[in-house]
């Protein structure tokens, strides 16, 4: 790990890709254990396997047009990009868009993981006592830094990884094949236009385009760990939405809040060892804090970009303050469903599309830095 | 250094005040509902009965009941359990309950109302038995004794799983009803269990030649089989659903015939009327499942035509007559006997659940997926409706692979039989 920018306050490491496949795992991956397998079955029904295979084919090829994008501004986010390929003032109004998006996507996060652990572990504790427990815990982590968040992601990845797989394998008795067919679920037209609309939920990639300037590492590099995340995290939402549907079939898969939850409830491992979901709650409660805390340095990050600050610390009390108020902003549960599915749905714009245009016009308009 | 002590003693004190919250409750201050009951109240309303466990003295066994039911009679299953707190000292609480049951009365109207609460609920796993009671479930309840264990919750997982690896039952979990009653390619089959009647009804068995008293040994519906002493109850046979309400029963004999073509059969004794001289002697049989059966459903013709072909493997355990079918071309000739018995008696079953029951507790509609692309294709084709009129046609391939510790019977008293050197 390389030192490049040292300062007393924000004294920052340069990540090697480790780390920095770590960070894009737990921040597209972590969605998984919210309602997000049950959304792609509303998408795809018994198909909803093919949606994640297409959303993930989709998504690579964005990657690939933003990772053309990073290459010719070696050393500089895309944020940066977007303010020298678009001028100053466009450029703005983009940034401030996809931080809008940042801070409501990561808050509507919070809001959905503390209704998640009332609902499974906490049933009396008031949203507002989890939505700070969150936040505290959020603020300390973000203050600790990327350094220590993604290293963090990287050492506890494999255990939440073993966690996953103990509960798709514990409930092998009851994989039912049958139940993935017929084969093209709403039918061959809408499991296209649904598969591309879910490379959505692979845009968090465009993450790793934010941290670019903190990676270590030279851009073909940052083209495969875009790559390899999305494959691996592609894979994880494929085995889970695989046995999701064979465990608990369609229609009964479009009921479920938390699907994940509930596979974790359907182990059965003999009279003695039941009851099993309070152990796995941890695996997937950690990796709440992970992508939320990750969420807060992200938009701190993003911030101190746009706004050319010397500093991102100064910034979080408040914007844990903002992401407070927008978590607890939904009057309920359902409605912040509602803000995800659309999210699901339509954040490849920003996510995807916009790095795309930037792109485009960064080459008409023959834009380029050399070096970095 | 100054800096971390304080933090440790910040993250001591914390000890202190972060040991519970807001939704701890308290062992001691709860009262366990092992087993539910759900009978028919007046008009809207449900009778809900609560088998609750009693705490033991803290000696550890106590001589008296281990359990207690009460009743209560209110418009839903949630409601009846807060009204049971105004006169239970404990809260009362549902999540160690693993059984529920559901009277007769109740399934003939519909199920679902009853069932969607439940999936919603924290404290009913999904893996809770469901049954139905032939009679009243409160009368059940009130009646089960166990003899053998203390606590309900044990007496029903052990005896649920035995029986149903018996094939005279089956584990009938709230995750696999609910699933049956929304999927289009199969229905709910619930087992069923009721107070034994002790009157013999015995007509309908005396009625029989020996040859059937033998084979429908234990064609008995819960509340009707012949025994004496133990617990006065009896979990035998299961219940097939048209959608959610209750179509019929099959009987203990039929179930396990109905298990083998759903591979759920694990082992099981079968008594047979001996061939060559049915009327005196009989046969007893160990079968088990040898292979999963293969199952194809063929849509091509006008009616869907369902192929089963089950793959059995039996151990001998009795032959009363003392014929050698252990040896050559005898055990060829028993084997085609026990397939083309067991072959006609599984169609029978079959017919029974097309005609009679109009109920595909199988799931041979499952099996119908592959032949659509589109999930509204599927819908669509309706198999509900077309399964009464599909055709079936049933091969059973038998293979007697034990003979138990004899090899064959010594025994020259028999007319007409040739001692086997």
């Amino acid at each position: 790990m390389e030192v490049v920018a040292i300062n007393r306050q924000d004294r920052i490491l340069k990540l090697g890709y480790s780390e920095a496949v770590a960070i894009a795992m737990v921040y597209i991956g972590a969605k998984v254990f919210l309602g997000y397998p049950r959304f792609l079955v509303e998408m795809g029904l018994n198909a909803a396997w093919l949606v994640v295979i297409i959303g993930a084919g989709v998504s690579m090829l964005f990657w690939l047009v933003v990772v053309s994008l990073l290459s010719r501004f070696p050393g500089k986010s895309i944020l940066s990009i977007s303010m020298i390929v678009l001028g100053p003032v466009l450029g703005l109004i983009v940034n401030l868009t996809v931080l809008f998006y940042l801070i409501a996507s990561s808050s509507n996060l919070l809001r959905l993981f503390s209704d998640s652990i009332i609902i499974t572990a906490l049933p009396e504790a008031p949203i507002s006592s989890l939505v700070l427990l969150f936040g505290v815990i959020m603020l300390l982590a973000a203050y600790l830094g990327l350094e220590a968040l993604s290293r963090n992601a990287y050492i506890s990845l494999p255990f939440v990884t073993a966690g996953v797989l103990a509960v798709l394998f514990s409930l092998y008795p009851f994989w039912e094949t049958k139940n993935l067919l017929p084969l093209l679920g709403p039918g061959p037209l809408d499991v296209m236009i649904n598969g591309f609309l879910n490379c959505s939920a692979f845009g968090e990639v465009m993450v790793l385009g934010i941290l670019a300037p903190y990676f270590s590492f030279d851009k073909k590099m940052l083209r495969n760990i875009g790559i390899f995340s999305i494959t691996l995290v592609g894979f994880g939402f494929l085995a889970i939405t695989l046995v999701y549907l064979m465990v608990l079939p369609v229609p009964a898969a479009l009921e479920h809040l938390a699907p994940f939850y509930q596979l974790s409830r359907s182990i059965f491992w003999g009279r003695y060892y039941q009851r099993l979901e309070s152990v796995f709650i941890l695996f997937w409660t950690y990796t709440a804090f992970l992508r939320l805390s990750l969420g807060l340095l992200v938009v701190a990050l993003a911030s101190k970009d746009i706004f050319r600050l010397p500093y991102y610390r100064p910034l979080l009390p408040a914007l844990i303050i903002i992401f407070y108020s927008l978590a607890l902003t939904p009057d309920n549960l359902v409605t912040a469903i509602a803000i995800e599915k659309d999210r699901l749905l339509y954040s490849w714009v920003i996510t995807l599309l916009l790095p795309a245009v930037l792109t485009l016009i960064a080459v008409l308009r023959k834009k380029e830095e050399k070096g970095g | 250094m100054v800096k971390n002590l304080l933090l440790a003693i910040i993250l001591s004190f914390s000890l202190i005040f972060f040991t519970g919250c807001w939704g701890s409750r308290e062992p001691d201050e709860l009262s366990f509902v092992l087993s539910m009951g759900l009978d028919k109240g007046r008009e809207g309303i449900v009778q809900v009965s609560f088998q609750e466990a009693i705490p033991q003295d803290l000696g550890g066994e106590g001589d008296g009941e281990a359990t207690t039911v009460i009743a209560i009679e209110s418009a839903s299953i949630f409601g009846a359990l807060q009204l049971g707190n105004t006169f239970t000292t404990r809260e009362l609480t549902l999540i160690h309950n693993r059984i529920i049951i559901i009277s007769e009365e109740l399934a003939k109207e519909g199920l679902e109302k009853y069932l969607n609460p439940l999936i919603r609920s924290r404290e009913i796993r999904r893996n809770t038995f469901i049954a139905i009671a032939r009679g009243s479930a409160y009368d059940f309840l009130k009646n089960n004794k166990p003899i053998l264990e203390k606590y309900v919750s044990r007496q029903f997982e052990l005896i649920l799983k035995n029986i149903a690896l018996d094939g005279f039952s089956v584990n009938s979990t709230l995750s696999e009803i609910t699933q049956s009653i929304k999927s289009p390619g199969r229905e709910a089959a619930i087992a069923i269990l009721a107070v034994n009647k002790e009157e013999k009804d015995s007509t309908a068995q005396e009625e029989r030649s020996n040859a059937e008293k033998a084979l429908y040994e234990e064609s008995y519906l819960a509340g009707e089989v012949p025994h004496q002493g133990g617990n006065k109850i009896d979990i035998i046979g299961l219940a097939a659903f048209r959608g959610d309400k209750l179509a019929g029963f099959l009987n203990g004999s039929e179930t396990r015939y109905y298990h083998m073509v759903t591979g759920k059969l694990n082992s099981s004794i079968f008594t047979f009327a001996d061939p060559e001289k049915p009327e005196e002697y009989m046969i007893v049989m160990k079968i088990k499942k040898g292979r999963n059966p293969a199952i194809k459903v063929d849509l091509s013709g006008e009616k869907p035509v369902i192929q089963t072909d089950l793959v059995l493997e039996g151990e001998i355990m009795s032959i009363q007559s003392g014929v050698n079918y252990e040896l050559a071309e005898d055990a060829a000739e028993l084997q085609t006997y026990l397939e083309e018995t067991i072959t006609r008696e599984v169609t029978k079953v079959l017919k029974k659940t097309q005609e009679e029951l109009q109920s595909d507790i199988v799931g041979f509609g499952d099996y119908t997926r592959q032949y659509f692309w589109t999930w509204q294709d599927w819908v669509d084709y309706n198999w509900p409706e077309k399964y009464p009129e599909a055709e079936i046609q049933v091969r059973t391939q038998l293979a007697v692979r034990r003979t138990g510790l004899m090899t064959r019977t010594e025994n020259e008293n028999i007319p007409g039989q040739e001692r086997v050197r």
